[in-house]
């Protein structure tokens, strides 16, 4: 039977189009602008879903997004809010935390055992006996959490977007609107936001109008009426986007869907309203019970009668139009409790002339039903703990609570907002305001509707003039508020009472461990989890702090508040990390690399080519012909002006002042600790223009490094710039390099004309280009470094002119391998953050005798005292066994773990094809390294290795071949 | 392999793998066009689209009397820093109290490096010329939603009032580091984004894919410049 009324004045749905989706197996229709819950509440489906703990059935409570009643699967999202997720064609929804079925739950049976299951059982149930942890593990873990994880769901786009304004209003009811409106009016730039689809807040569904409401409505939707991706407009509007969490600055985060909001405003209206509050009686989870704003959203926006037989509790006005709405709607209206012995409004009159049975100075002791109400039993107050001959019931399938408000006060809270709990409106008042913070309507207070618009123009007019538009409006009285909230949220009962719909706590879960000794609210809210649910203490918050005080006898002020942190709203991780950005950087062969079989590595951000399939092949090739590797990536300084010999000597441990024009050399850079940080060669390539290059992972730090020296003092007539991106460089290396690089050029580069540590810049294929002959293969070489624009022609051009030489592109693990048989270190990998040159064997590379430069003190006290280890290298005494880098080096010690002490470590390991042995690099105590032949031990996958010391290096210790 | 030495830009592979005409400026290989013209048009002027202009010449010139050098240039303004000026056809930006960067079109950052450098020589103190054409990418997002898809990718403030026409700003984008100018074509507003070469293709995808909503469109060199004669 369908509940679907007669089309209503405001509904938001299309009835000339329909769609059909599933929810547990069952085909349904809806219209466009139905949500989930709406649709099913239309088709006279009560029960959406069930409870966390005791897996009861629950239905439609708030309909307003906030509860966690209405959870739900859709495809393979779970926990999607039926009340507030709009229904679509084809959609597949499925109940949730149900087995097997959503009418059958066998899980339901642990409410029969609900003595052992009290608040905080987790706590003390499960840790005895210690062995059977893994077995109670396996179960709770399937019995817990809600919905289903499918791993294969296909990945969904999340974005991020940054937002600025002068003044943010964080709620589009009537005082947030008519803020935004106000704020716009004196020349802010406004960002309103509100959860719902549209604006207006409780006016959407109450049906409350006025004149001033109307012209602030017509106002917002001209100032906005530019669409919302217009980016220039005065104020933009936000619907269905909620705001997360204020942190410092008013930088608010907010989220729209798939996408997470950052917001940083100069000033921020919190217009946020309150949030209905349900009330503690027997049975208050059924399936039928709705919160009386429930009811109205339902008849008014989406034309759904949500019952037909109904009785209403309330204790303020709105109950009573709740009531009229009902009637009005054609719904029978059984009863209608309200806890005061009398009231006057327009809508009491109504209600009485229909002759629907009023109780005054009643409310409801219990509902009656299984798996949805049956009745309400109604009593008189003050309610007696046990039943009472005075107790009503009627017979109903629907029980509409208009009892209780409590401000949406999160955000203001966490904007450093202060509340205090007033006695005559039983809720809690703002009493406290931060600086930038401006707060109007419901949330302080405020329901008038003429007084909220009154409210909110003010806060608007005070948040602009506090970013500097217009003049702050002048303070006005508004007038006072009827009481609203009950003082009997809390009706004495046998059965459960729940509190905590989130986590299935009931009020005797609270009572009990508040005489366990958790009575203090915060303590309480840890132990027993409330508040921390899907609902994040919108409806349990309030009556939890009502419950610790009555159960402490003490008042609602001495027993406080939680402490409200974001987010407000549970939020998809999804939506935190936004769309992926890894940033990639590729050099400029990086295509040709891999149309060529290059394998590429991770090298920091950039893609390397590890190889191109062989890379034994790849070292021969340079040892015997000529090989060309992609060195792109090196970072590239270019040092201009008189200081820069100065500056040199004082940030490399070498000398420069004498370097002439032409030459390069090689220079390690040492912190003011003496510790290497990185190391390079510098060439003089004018009288007052030097081009370094650092290492490919130093880049950016060791431009940061000097730039912070030559804003320190030491940057006179000296620039710095990062040339690093500008330049594609090769490295053209072997016996053949020459030969091939004449062939690109009419310029003499033979050894007299270009001798080793030498730069010249040639035009090469038509491409100027900076070569330094260099020798980290140990092979005569060639740095090449061209604009990068051309690298990849270059590039190309210098493989086909070595193909008569039989040139091979190499990568970087044949690198590694032709500067492990030179013994070249690489920073980083052969040393740490205590390695210093002395002890890395490179004090050849230290002039202590130069005016001052970084690390000269430590470096000169180590030059003293002499290094405590050394770098050197190593060969196996099994040739054929390549330690792994890393690998320990130890000897034997009684004292020690396993009889072995640690000495050293391997830095680096190959197999040399050249040599045909193993060889590396390792850190030993000097007393070993001193010696060349010393035997040491390695320790290898559990077993024990010996090596030997080997100093200098492996392959041409004369530098015979660099240089020839 | 090209027989004559051919600048490629950062997006070359790219614009090639995604249908775009090239023809060749100054030795560039540019992608002109990806679409027809009229739709690539239509997209920049109603959406936003993102074209690859990394062949512009790009100098950064700094110096403590580098204000004085400019002025070669032609009559500027007193540029504060993060300003900007036309000098048809360059445009200049200050980017620090000593330090300008100046866009040139295709080709001609030599022919002004050697104005600049004329104007320099009679000066006592150090001035430095870098030419950075090689070195950074320059991608333009133009149209009415550019800044809509900028505010997704960078934490600045793009409305009118604190970003306008010809203002350059520092900043991340899409985690890279890049150098935002604000060039407006005509009526259509339009940013350059000027990075380091080696991320170019990196943020050009991750752009395309931030931008998919609103549409996205990437358009050649040509339509920028029928836009910025329109």
């Amino acid at each position: 039977m369908s509940r679907r009324l007669a089309p209503q004045l405001i509904e938001i749905i299309d009835r000339s189009q329909t769609v059909t989706f599933k929810f547990d197996g069952q085909t349904y229709t809806a219209y466009p602008g139905d949500t989930i819950a709406s649709a099913l509440a239309a088709a006279n489906v009560h029960t959406l879903s069930r409870s966390f703990k005791y897996h009861r059935p629950r239905g439609l409570l708030c309909c307003a997004g906030h509860c966690p009643n209405c959870l739900v699967q859709v495809g393979g999202e779970m926990n999607v809010r039926a009340c507030t997720e709009p229904v679509q064609e084809g959609m597949t929804v499925r109940p949730q935390n149900v087995w097997p079925s959503l009418n059958y739950d066998l899980m339901a049976l642990t409410a029969l055992g609900d003595r052992f299951l009290p608040v905080g059982f987790y706590y003390k149930t499960f840790i005895r006996p210690q062995f059977l942890w893994p077995v109670y593990e396996h179960f709770l873990r399937h019995a817990a959490g809600l919905g289903e994880i499918k791993p294969d769901t296909p990945w969904d786009q999340y974005d991020k977007q940054y937002l600025h304004a002068d003044v943010v209003v964080i709620g589009g009811g009537p005082a947030g609107m008519s803020a935004a409106v106000a704020a716009v009016a004196q020349g802010a730039r406004v960002l309103l936001f509100d959860d719902q689809p549209h604006p207006g807040g409780h006016t959407r569904y109450t049906r409350v109008e006025s004149d001033q409401l109307a012209v602030i409505r017509e106002q917002l939707a001209v100032s906005s009426n530019l669409k919302p991706q217009t980016w220039n407009s005065k104020l933009e509007t936000h619907f269905n986007s909620t705001i997360l969490g204020w942190w410092e600055d008013n930088w608010l985060a907010g989220v729209c869907g798939r996408r997470l909001y950052k917001i940083r405003a100069q000033a921020v209206v919190i217009a946020t309203g309150a949030y209905e509050q349900p009330l503690l009686f027997d049975n208050n989870d059924l399936p039928g019970i709705l919160l009386g704003s429930a009811v109205q959203r339902l008849l008014h926006l989406y034309g759904v009668a949500p019952g037909q037989r109904a009785v209403v509790i309330t204790a303020n006005d709105e109950g009573w139009q709740v009531a009229a709405d009902l009637l009005a709607a054609g719904v029978q209206v059984l009863a209608v409790a309200d806890e005061q012995p009398g009231r006057e409004n327009q809508w009491v009159a109504q209600i009485a002339a229909a002759n629907v049975p009023i109780y005054w100075g009643h409310t409801i002791r219990a509902a009656t039903g299984r798996s949805q109400v049956k009745g309400a039993i109604l009593t008189p107050i003050p309610v007696s703990p046990k039943k009472s001959a005075q107790d009503k019931l009627t017979s109903c399938d629907l029980i509409a609570l208009s009892v209780a408000w409590t401000p949406a006060s999160g955000l203001l809270y966490q904007a450093g907002g202060k509340l205090a709990y007033q006695e005559a409106a039983a809720e809690f008042r703002p009493n406290h305001i931060p600086p930038k913070v401006f707060v109007a309507g419901r949330v302080n207070g405020t329901y008038n509707l003429e007084a909220a618009l009154t409210e909110g123009e003010m806060a608007g007019r005070n948040a602009a003039a506090y970013t500097g538009y217009g003049q702050p409006a002048p303070p006005i009285n508004l007038p006072p508020e009827p009481r609203r909230s009950s003082t009997q949220i809390i009706v004495p009962g046998q059965k459960k009472q729940f509190l905590c719909y989130c986590e299935d706590v009931t009020a005797k879960d609270l009572q009990t461990a508040i005489a366990e000794g958790y009575d203090s609210i915060e303590l309480l809210k840890r132990y027993s989890t409330i508040s921390m649910g899907p609902c994040q203490g919108k409806l349990c918050s309030a009556n939890t702090v009502h419950l610790c005080a009555r159960a402490n006898e003490q008042t609602i002020e001495q027993t406080g508040t939680t402490t409200a942190r974001p987010p407000m709203t549970p939020v998809k991780l999804g939506v935190l990390a936004g769309q992926t950005m890894e940033p990639v950087s590729y050099t400029p062969i990086h295509d040709w690399h891999e149309q060529n079989g290059g394998k590429m590595m991770v090298a920091g951000l950039w893609l390397r080519p590890e190889h191109y399939g062989d890379p034994v092949a790849e070292v021969q090739a340079v040892r015997q012909r000529v090989g060309l590797i992609d060195v792109s990536t090196l970072g590239k300084l270019r040092f201009t002006g008189p200081g820069v010999p100065r500056l040199l000597d004082r940030i490399y441990s070498n000398k420069w002042q004498k370097l002439e024009r032409g030459r390069v050399r090689y220079g390690i850079m040492c912190n003011d600790e003496g510790v290497i940080l990185d190391d390079g060669v510098t060439a003089r390539v004018g009288e007052q223009e030097w081009y370094t290059t650092v290492t490919s992972s130093g880049a950016t730090s060791v431009y940061e490094y000097v730039q912070w020296w030559l804003q320190s003092g030491w940057g006179e007539g000296v620039h710095l710039t990062n040339v690093t991106e500008g330049n594609a460089a090769f490295n053209l290396a072997g016996p053949q390099a020459r030969a091939v690089l004449q062939t690109l050029t009419q310029a003499d580069v033979s050894n007299q004309a270009f001798p080793y540590l030498h730069v010249r810049d040639l035009t090469l294929a038509r491409v100027p280009c900076r070569v330094m002959r260099l020798g980290f293969t140990g092979e005569l070489a060639y740095e090449i470094h061209c604009p990068a624009s051309y690298g990849l022609y270059l590039w190309q051009t210098i493989l086909a002119a070595g193909e008569a030489h039989g040139i091979r592109p190499f990568g970087v693990e044949a690198q590694r391998v032709l500067r492990l048989e030179k013994a070249h270190i690489i920073v980083g990998q052969d040393t740490d953050a205590l390695s210093d040159p002395i002890a890395a064997d490179m004090g050849w590379a230290v002039k202590l005798d130069k005016e001052s430069f970084l690390g000269q003190r430590p470096l000169t006290r180590i030059t003293k005292e002499g290094p405590k280890q050394k770098l050197v290298g190593f060969t196996m005494i099994n040739p054929q066994i390549v330690p792994d880098e890393g690998l320990q080096i130890v000897r034997p010690n009684p004292d020690s773990p396993l009889g072995l002490e640690i000495i050293g470590w391997v830095t680096s390991s190959r197999f040399s094809p050249t040599l045909n042995q193993a060889i590396g690099l390792c850190w030993l105590p000097v007393s070993l390294a001193e010696q060349p032949g010393t035997p040491f031990t390695i320790r290898m996958n559990g077993k024990l290795v010996e090596a030997c010391v080997h100093h200098g290096p492996f392959y041409d210790p004369e530098g015979v071949r660099l240089r020839g | 392999m090209m027989n004559e030495p051919g600048k490629l830009t950062p997006i070359f592979t790219l614009a090639q793998k995604s249908g775009a005409r090239f023809e060749l400026r100054d030795g560039w290989q540019i992608a002109a066009a990806f679409a027809p013209s009229a739709i690539e048009q239509a997209a920049a002027q109603q959406h936003v689209a993102l074209a690859d202009c990394s062949a512009n010449g790009k100098l950064i010139v700094e110096g403590t009397q580098v204000e004085k050098v400019i002025q070669a240039l032609g009559e500027l303004p007193e540029l504060a820093i993060g300003q900007g000026a036309a000098a048809s056809p360059h445009h200049i930006f200050r980017l620090r109290q000593d330090q300008f960067f100046i866009s040139t079109p295709i080709g001609e950052e030599g022919a002004v490096q050697e104005q600049l450098h004329a104007a320099a020589a009679p000066l006592v103190s150090l001035i430095t010329f870098t030419p950075i054409t090689h070195g950074r990418a320059e991608l333009w997002l133009v149209g009415p939603q550019a800044a809509e898809l900028l505010s997704r990718l960078c934490g600045l403030d793009f409305h009118d009032q604190q970003f306008p026409n010809l203002s350059a700003r520092q900043s991340s984008v899409a985690k890279t580091r890049q150098l935002i100018l604000r060039r407006d074509l005509g009526q259509l507003p339009a940013y350059a984004l000027i990075g380091g070469r080696s991320l170019a293709a990196y943020l050009w995808e991750t752009i395309m894919v931030c931008g998919r909503d609103l549409p996205i469109q990437p358009i050649g060199f040509s339509t920028i410049e029928k836009l910025l004669n329109l």
